[in-house]
């Protein structure tokens, strides 16, 4: 197959907003900066303790060796720089928004969005949320929206017992990270019986050169109730490495419901390095949904801890590696009780000597009677400069559960490009709709208007190689 | 103990390079407590290997005759031998245990296959003590043969077989590892292939036996259009642990690799099934299948399964699947459908599901005796079973 | 269950730990505030030491990743841990620290 032709074109979302910015620390990390940045968010004396405490995990812990070693090698934690406040205080209506940032979100188009899909917006701009707005359907619900700094200081007894406990900061060194400097970020909580109908959004974005963003999201599906969260972010290209360190927690009360769908589209210096889990109890059902494409380095593996019988998870993962890229995603599941069940269906794309690798891991415990879990691991490797591993692990200790993985691997096929372009379409074009074909369950998961986007950014990805600016 | 062997492998490195076997090592994971006294082990002063053509090797290498019972088949004990199997150019993947296994030979030989022969060259382990076995098996051109190692009840002290294959072009293997042996003792085997242009190497396994049986293979394609097959059976009852560890390098062209294993685990046994499938760049057109099904028969055995894949090159095509559980409920529907009680459905459904591997032609001369070795693994854990509730 | 003398109370004095082996047990001995505590050394989530973990209010955090156990239950309170560690009686005389083992299940 001849390789398809490549057009380096830049990276069409790559820009940046001159800065303006109200505080602005030095580079690097130490105690006295998460002080500082614990005194001027006004937090409780519990959370400045939890961040130190974390800090020391931090620098005790040692970097992973276990994937790629040698771009997170590169990694120089001294040159980000990781707080920066905005703007003097949140705005609750759209008008009260600062005019540069209002224009980033223009950008992103987040207006027309709002019209027509949103619920209520946070919105994450230099490590703080700037723009909040909930709608009024929401607080009559008695739902909870808004970040989580603001969370801390007005539901403290709720943040309180559940922060830290799905994904504590010893976890490993980059929830360690977080736990430390973390900054906005969302907090839900649906109360019992509460069906939330629209999908609840964020976008956020890297702007300062160097700037590092560790938000940290909870959220908390009380029973019977459920939600559906997207994420979507996007990050200017710069030549220096940018850091991207996020943690999301969730639980998912008895009978919840809850689908998490997050489409990341970063530029070809970050690193995008996010550890995320939830837990479903009894009957609860958790849903992640996520596309990757950019970063230097992805590495996210979203997990569900099915803790009581009925309990299920799943996993929907699309990564695009593309030259230069390298994306190490997968998922966990951890099924601890009876009748629990799990699925993980996982789609890969490596081109222009990218890098894609599905790394999974499905542990059922000893009584964990009846649990079912099926993985579906799909790559599709474009050239032959491209990479595709899988690394699968099955750990199963309960002799009556039912365990399948399949995966395969293959280049697109000629008939297929023969066809299509029998058919009037370029390769790339052909190319182009063969991989959203490959990628349609995942497509098809999304309210519309996200879709469209999707498909725009596959197309971009597919026919320019990566951003080179 | 033959340095040659020695010095091509082991180059400049030596067992302190490697990291301990421990369960904290990726490689040793999810052996538990077998792990212990691998590490620095001792192999015993009386360790003998007799093959069936009377070929005695003693751990000390003194005694030895050479007998060309099959025609084409030449062996030298290991002490004459004057250069190794397998030469130097690939680097072999080695862990600490490899490094030792080389370090302490206890005797062994090389196998040389010059001319072709259909019947089966066995080989009869025998070891009382703890022993390293060497073999080394050289294909020629063109030619074919077919060896059986039988790894059976003679073997009573931890054996550690080191075997290595070279297959020149065109050559054809046919291998059998059979590892009945009824002792508890440690069976690890690692294995190395390296297959030249158009060569086929197939492997059949069959581990019911030893406490702990391990076998590591690694197999490089090497020539364009080399073949590697390899399908096996294992049964595990009591503690057993049965460890398959298998790595295959697709590096010539149109290589192809198919891999099939199936198991049973009662009582209180597991199964680790690991390994990988690498297809290097340029490995145009590699066609490449894997499959590990596994039936937990007992509440307390264990599967643990990580096939990984590492693919460096588009034009292939690769696949993979495992699966645990137990046996499924439709088929047990069906049987017993047809007026047959539980158990005999049970043990009809498990004959079925070895004997996709087993009932092949390649395995005619061992399948009565492993068909009647599982089934008296299932009746051994029925009738613990039922004991235990009674 | 037997009662095995296992420590000399001046060896763990306040708010530090040891590690101690009953036959193939290993057990991890908190002194939190003067009193003693007692759980299995091993984290139920993997391979690691308790005895080498941080105290803070009777919860002891697993270095490896930060699980965390009561140390009175033994009870799991985050993931990644989901079960929880045993727990030893314990008993003190004027010198000596002694703890309630049973056999294995």
């Amino acid at each position: 197959m001849a390789d398809v032709n490549i057009d380096i074109g830049k990276y069409s979302l790559g820009w940046s907003d001159p800065e303006k910015n109200v505080f602005k620390p030095e580079k690097g990390l130490n105690e006295d900066i998460i002080r500082r940045m614990s005194e001027i968010k006004e937090e409780p004396e519990w959370m400045l303790d939890f961040r130190l405490k974390a800090y020391k995990r931090f620098l005790d812990k040692p970097m992973p060796e276990w994937v790629a070693k040698e771009k997170l090698g590169t990694l120089d934690f001294d040159d980000i720089y990781y707080y920066i406040k905005p703007t003097e205080n949140q705005a609750s209506s759209w008008d009260e928004v600062p005019e540069e940032i209002k224009q980033t979100y223009e950008k992103l188009g987040i207006p027309e969005a709002e019209r027509t899909y949103l619920a209520g917006v946070t919105a994450q701009y230099e490590s703080e949320v700037v723009y909040h707005k909930n709608r009024e359907d929401l607080e009559k619900l008695g739902v909870l929206f808004c970040d989580m700094d603001t969370a801390v200081k007005e539901y403290p007894e709720l943040v309180k017992e559940y922060f830290g406990t799905v994904i504590p900061p010893g976890d490993n060194k980059f929830a360690a990270l977080n736990s430390a400097v973390w900054s906005g970020g969302s907090f839900i909580y649906v109360p019992k019986g509460v069906h939330v109908e629209d999908p609840l959004q964020a976008y956020f974005r890297i702007n300062a050169e160097n700037m590092g963003q560790f938000e940290r999201t909870l959220i908390l599906v009380d029973e019977g109730a459920s939600v559906h969260y997207i994420e979507g972010c996007s990050a200017p290209v710069y030549t220096t490495d940018a850091l991207h360190s996020a943690v999301v927690e969730i639980v998912v009360k008895p009978s919840g419901k809850c689908r998490y769908t997050t489409i990341q589209n970063w530029s070809n210096d970050v690193f995008n390095l996010v550890t995320k889990r939830a837990q479903a109890y009894a009957n609860a059902t958790m849903e992640w949904i996520d596309a990757n494409l950019g970063s230097s380095l992805t590495v996210k593996y979203p997990s569900v801890y099915l803790m009581e019988p009925g309990a299920h998870g799943e996993v929907l993962s699309v990564a695009f590696a593309n030259s230069g890229q390298h994306q190490d995603t997968g998922a966990k599941m951890v099924h601890l009780a009876p009748d629990t069940t799990s699925l993980i269906t996982s789609k890969s794309v490596s081109k222009g000597g990218g890098r894609g690798a599905y790394r999974g891991l499905v542990r059922v415990e000893d009584g964990a009677e009846t649990a079912k879990s099926f993985v579906r691991c799909d790559a599709l490797i474009l050239d032959d400069e491209s990479r595709s591993d899988t690394y699968p692990y099955m750990e199963i200790e309960e002799s009556t559960a039912e365990i399948g993985h399949e995966a395969t691997v293959s280049k697109v096929g000629e008939d297929q490009l023969f066809y299509l372009m029998s058919r009037g379409l370029s390769e790339e074009e052909a190319t182009s709709m063969i991989v959203a074909g490959f990628v349609e369950e995942f497509t098809k998961t999304l309210p519309m208007e996200y879709a469209m986007e999707f498909n725009q950014l596959i197309e971009l990805n597919m026919i320019e190689a990566g951003a080179v600016g | 103990m033959n340095t040659k062997i020695i010095e091509k492998n082991i180059e400049d490195k030596a067992s302190k390079d490697f990291d301990d076997i421990s369960v904290k090592n990726e490689d040793w994971k999810y052996v538990g407590k077998n792990v212990f006294n691998i590490n620095n082990f001792e192999t015993g002063k009386e360790s003998k290997l007799v093959t069936n053509s009377e070929f005695n090797v003693d751990s000390n290498c003194y005694n030895h005759a050479i007998n060309n019972e099959i025609d084409g088949a030449n062996l030298t004990s290991l002490n004459d031998i004057s250069s190794p199997v397998v030469d130097k150019s690939i680097k072999r993947p080695l862990d600490k245990f490899v490094v030792e296994q080389f370090e302490k030979v206890t005797g062994g030989f090389r196998l040389d296959i010059e001319k072709d022969f259909s019947e089966y060259y066995s080989i009869n382990y025998q070891s009382d003590d703890t022993a390293v076995p060497y073999l080394g098996i050289n294909v020629d051109t063109n030619t074919s043969g077919k060896v059986f190692l039988n790894f059976a009840e003679l073997v009573k002290g931890n054996t550690y077989p080191l075997i290595e294959l070279f297959l020149d072009k065109n050559a054809n293997l046919e291998l059998i590892i059979s590892a009945t042996t009824d002792s508890e003792i440690q069976l690890i085997n690692s294995l190395y292939g390296k297959l030249l242009n158009d060569a086929n190497l197939s492997i059949h396994l069959v581990s019911t036996g030893a406490s702990f049986s391990r076998s590591r293979m690694d197999i490089d394609l090497v020539g364009n259009g080399s073949r590697f097959n390899i399908d096996g059976v294992y049964f595990g009852e009591e503690n057993q642990v049965h460890d398959n560890r298998v790595f295959v390098n697709h590096l010539g062209k149109n290589t192809s690799s198919n891999m099939i294993t199936k198991g049973v685990l009662g009582d209180e046994s597991s199964s680790i099934f690991t390994g990988t499938i690498h297809i290097g760049e340029g490995a145009e057109k590699t066609d490449s299948h894997q499959q590990n099904r596994n039936i937990l028969l007992s509440e307390k055995a264990t599967a643990q399964s990580v096939p990984n894949l590492e693919i460096l090159c588009d034009d292939v095509i690769c696949s993979h699947g495992s699966s645990v559980g137990p046996i499924d409920e439709k088929l047990y529907h069906y049987v017993m459908s047809r007026g047959i009680e539980k158990e005999a459905a049970e043990k009809l459904l498990i004959k079925g599901f070895f004997n996709e591997v087993i009932n092949d032609e390649s395995w005619e001369i061992i399948h009565d005796q492993v068909s009647n070795i599982l089934e008296k693994k299932y009746e051994n854990v029925l009738e613990r079973a039922n004991n235990g509730k009674s | 269950m037997e009662k095995v003398k296992v420590l000399k109370l001046s060896e763990i004095t306040e708010n530090t730990s040891q590690l101690v082996e009953v036959g193939d047990k290993k057990i991890a001995v908190f002194n939190v505030d003067g009193e003693i505590y007692a759980i299995d050394d091993t984290c139920s989530h993997a391979e690691a030491s308790l005895s080498e973990g941080e105290v803070f209010d009777c919860i002891v955090e697993c270095p490896l990743h930060g699980a965390e156990f009561d140390l009175k239950t033994g009870e799991a309170t985050t993931l990644p841990a989901t079960k929880p560690v045993v727990t030893f009686k314990t008993d003190v005389d004027d010198e000596y620290l002694y703890l309630e083992v049973g056999e294995d299940a």
